[in-house]
C-alpha cells in the first residue's frame, strides 16, 4: 500500500507537473510576411517596426531593400513625408538597391510634392531621366512630371512633358485623353481675384462675388458697424475711442479685401483640383508610380495609388 | 476751451490699457524689439491664458483664431498678420465650414484652415 502511494506520488510529479513550452523559430519568410500583412492592414507603425526587425536580423536576405522601401512607404502613408524622404534618399544613394532605388526616386518626388517642394520633386524625376537608359523608365518619369504639372495647375508644363513620352507608350499613359482634357482647361470656372479685391471696397461684395454669402453678410455688418461707430465717436469728441475703433476697423476692412482676394484664389484652386480629380477618375489605372500590391516590380504597370 | 483738449476718463482708460499691454511685451531672443509685433503677440497670449479658458473652447476652426493670428503675425509680421487675423475672424464658423477640410479631434469636428491655405497664392504663378 505504501509502495502504491509512493508510485502514484512520483507519477503525479513527473506527469502533471511537467510544463511544455513552445519554441518559435522565426525565419525570414514568416517575418517578412507578417510585416507585409501589417502594412496591407494599414497598421503602418507596427509594420515599420517589423520591417526594421527584418532588416536587422536578416541583413543578407534579398528582400532587405524591399523592406527598407516599404518602411519609407509606411512613413509616407502614415503622413510623415519628411522621414519617408530620408528613407528613400538612403535607398537612392545605395548603389546595390537596384530597382528599389529607382522606385525610391519616384517616391522621393512624391515626398517633395507633399512637403510643398515641387521643384525638388521635379529635380528627382529629371535625375531619374538623365541617369537611366531604359526608355520605359524615362517615359514613366516624364508621365510623373506631367502629372506633377497637372497637380500644380501648370497645364502648359504638363503638355510639354506629355509630349516627350515615346509614341509606343502614349497609349499606355493615355496621353491623348489627357491632352484632350487639357484643351478644356479654359472652361474651368474661375474667379478673378483682382475683381474680388476691387469689389470688396464695398465690404462683403468680394465675398458675395466668390459665392460666400454668410461671410459677405458678416463682413458688411461688421465693417459697417465699425465705420459708423468710429464716425459717431469722432462726432462726439471721443477721439481716443474713435482712434481705437478706427484701428480695429482698418484691420477688418483690409481683412475684408484680403479675404475676398484669397477666397477667389481658393475657389480657383478647388476648381483646378476638381478638374484633376475628374481626370484621374477617368484614367485612374494609369497614374500609379509605385509598385503594385504583389510587390513584384513592373515599372509603369502598377495599379494602386495616384500621383 | 475746446472740450477735446483735455483727456476724458475714457481716454485715460485707453492709455492705461495700452501702457499695461506695453509693459508685458516680450523680447525676441535676438534682442531686436518690434513693439507692435510684441504688443499684438502679448495681447493674443493674454487672451489665450486669461480670457479663453474662462470663455470656453468655442472656435470651430483649426488652428483656433487666436493661434492663427499668432502664427500669421510671426510669419508675416504685424501688419499682414493683423489683416489676416481679422480676415479669419470674419470667416470663422461661416462659409469656410463648407469649403475647407473637416477634421475630427477628440470627438469634435473642426474646420481645418491653416495659414498655408490662405497665403499660398502670394507670388504664385497661376496658369
Amino acid at each position: 500500500m505504501r509502495n502504491l502511494i509512493f508510485t502514484l506520488f512520483v507519477l503525479a510529479i513527473f506527469s502533471g507537473g511537467q510544463v511544455r513550452s513552445e519554441t518559435l523559430c522565426l525565419d525570414s519568410d514568416r517575418q517578412f510576411t507578417y510585416a507585409s500583412d501589417l502594412y496591407s492592414q494599414k497598421d503602418y507603425e507596427t509594420a515599420q517596426v517589423e520591417f526594421k526587425r527584418f532588416v536587422r536580423f536578416f541583413p543578407e536576405d534579398k528582400r532587405v531593400f524591399e523592406a527598407r522601401f516599404t518602411i519609407g512607404k509606411a512613413l509616407f502613408d502614415q503622413g510623415n513625408p519628411q522621414q519617408a524622404l530620408m528613407c528613400f534618399e538612403e535607398l537612392i544613394n545605395d548603389e546595390q538597391s537596384g530597382t528599389w532605388g529607382i522606385e525610391s526616386g519616384f517616391m522621393a518626388a512624391q515626398c517633395h510634392m507633399r512637403t510643398g517642394n515641387p521643384v525638388l520633386g521635379e529635380i528627382c524625376l529629371k535625375n531619374l531621366i538623365q541617369r537611366s537608359t531604359d526608355q520605359a523608365l524615362k517615359d514613366r518619369a516624364e508621365n510623373a512630371l506631367a502629372w506633377q504639372g497637372l497637380e500644380t495647375g501648370q497645364w502648359n508644363r504638363a503638355r510639354i512633358f506629355l509630349g516627350r513620352i515615346s509614341p509606343e507608350e502614349k497609349d499606355h499613359y493615355k496621353v491623348d485623353i489627357i491632352v484632350d482634357a487639357l484643351s478644356k482647361t479654359p472652361d474651368i470656372p474661375h474667379k478673378n481675384p483682382k475683381l474680388a479685391g476691387t469689389l470688396s471696397i464695398v465690404p462683403g461684395a468680394g465675398f458675395l462675388y466668390c459665392g460666400r454669402y454668410r461671410d459677405a453678410l458678416v463682413s458688411f455688418l461688421l465693417n459697417g458697424g465699425l465705420i459708423l461707430a468710429a464716425v459717431e465717436s469722432f462726432d462726439h469728441d471721443h477721439n481716443a475711442l474713435g482712434g481705437v475703433i478706427t484701428f480695429v476697423g482698418f484691420g477688418f476692412y483690409a481683412g475684408n479685401i484680403y479675404g475676398s482676394a484669397s477666397s477667389a484664389h481658393k475657389f480657383n484652386r478647388q476648381a483646378d483640383r476638381d478638374f484633376i480629380s475628374k481626370l484621374k477618375n477617368h484614367i485612374s489605372p494609369f497614374l500609379s508610380m509605385g509598385p503594385g500590391p504583389d510587390s513584384h516590380l513592373r515599372p509603369g504597370l502598377a495599379l494602386t495609388g495616384c500621383f | 476751451m475746446a472740450k477735446g483738449f483735455f483727456p476724458g476718463p475714457e481716454d485715460l482708460i485707453v492709455c492705461f490699457l495700452l501702457v499695461c499691454l506695453c509693459s508685458c511685451t516680450t523680447h525676441s531672443p535676438q534682442g531686436d524689439r518690434q513693439p507692435l509685433k510684441d504688443l499684438s503677440l502679448s495681447s493674443l497670449h493674454m487672451f489665450q491664458t486669461l480670457i479663453s479658458p474662462a470663455d470656453g473652447d468655442r472656435c470651430m476652426m483649426l488652428p483656433s483664431c487666436s493661434a492663427y493670428g499668432e502664427e500669421a503675425i510671426l510669419k508675416h509680421g504685424f501688419f499682414m498678420g493683423w489683416i489676416m487675423a481679422c480676415d479669419r475672424l470674419m470667416r470663422c464658423g461661416h462659409d469656410e465650414l463648407y469649403h475647407s477640410e473637416v477634421l475630427m479631434l477628440g470627438g469634435q469636428s473642426y474646420c481645418y484652415d491653416p495659414i498655408e491655405n490662405n497665403d499660398f497664392w502670394w507670388g504664385d504663378e497661376h496658369p
